[in-house]
């Protein structure tokens, strides 16, 4: 585990969020993945903090790519994302994935409705 | 500050260490008069043309990066030197377009004015970018890409290993 990269899970009004920390590279990408990983692939809805998310890179956004595929469901996305630091969302505008994701700019908006 | 200097540095391929490369761009970012968002943008475009340079290796590979700059561009050079081969994850699986090496490519693309990425033997790749420096991008920030920046490059140009 990198020590400047955390990921930890919450439970929010019956909503699991995953909370990560620090750099997401292709160092700690993994760490992410595998807490992803131990979700139910028929959760409803899962929630993945960036708030504290200081750096992403394309490794990271691969992860959350495959996890946004897993938690697909026939009504529609099953993951939604927080994402508040401009420069982290800039990320996801020049790859055109902020089209792809539900991005929340907080946490309560994330895991309402 | 002379008229144009550089710096070189010499990592193992471990992710772990990928941070070195990308504080090091931040660094001479501030060195060549970049505001901050030109900062950021050259952090991620050094740690993507890394992750693309040294992906078909192993940590104990070695990336070798020459930063070279002036008042107006940072060129970055990345050649790695294999040794051994590690087994990436090229997101097998994933859609076409949503793969990490095609978003890698695109963030270079929207982030620098030019970059390579070129084979030098097998399994030995190589790359560089140029980032030239644009106060009124810090200004206003950027919101999309294809804003008639250049294509070329006129510093870093060299593509030998």
């Amino acid at each position: 585990m990198d020590e400047n990269f955390s990921v930890s899970e919450t439970d929010r009004h019956g909503v699991p969020v995953v909370k990560a920390s620090g750099e997401l590279d292709i160092a700690t990408a993994p760490d992410l993945r595998d807490r992803l990983a131990e979700l139910p692939a028929g959760t409803r809805l899962v929630v993945v903090d960036l708030s504290d998310v200081t750096f992403v890179d394309s490794t990271g956004l691969g992860v959350l790519v495959a996890a946004l595929r897993r938690f697909q469901h026939d009504d529609g996305p099953g993951l939604r994302l927080v994402v508040n630091r401009p420069q982290i969302l800039k990320v996801f505008e020049v790859t055109g994935l902020k089209e792809l994701f539900p991005i929340c700019p907080s946490l309560e908006e994330a895991t309402s409705g | 500050m002379p008229e144009r200097s550089h710096v070189e540095l010499s990592l193992p391929a471990d992710p772990s260490l990928l941070r070195l490369a990308r504080e090091n761009a931040c660094l001479i970012a501030e060195a060549a008069g970049f505001g901050r968002e030109e900062a950021e943008d050259l952090r991620l475009a050094v740690d993507e043309l890394c992750v693309l340079c040294s992906a078909d290796h192993g940590p104990n590979a070695r990336i070798r990066l020459r930063f070279l700059w002036d008042k107006s561009a940072v060129a970055v050079r990345c050649v790695v030197d294999p040794a051994g081969s590690g087994a990436p994850d090229d997101g097998t699986g994933l859609p076409a377009g949503l793969r990490p090496a095609e978003i890698s490519a695109r963030l270079l693309g929207e982030l620098v004015d030019s970059y390579t990425i070129e084979f030098s033997g097998p399994n030995h790749k190589r790359g560089w970018l140029v980032k030239r420096h644009r106060p009124e991008l810090d200004a206003t920030r950027r919101t999309a890409a294809g804003d008639g920046r250049e294509r070329t490059a006129d510093i870093g140009g060299s593509k030998d290993g």
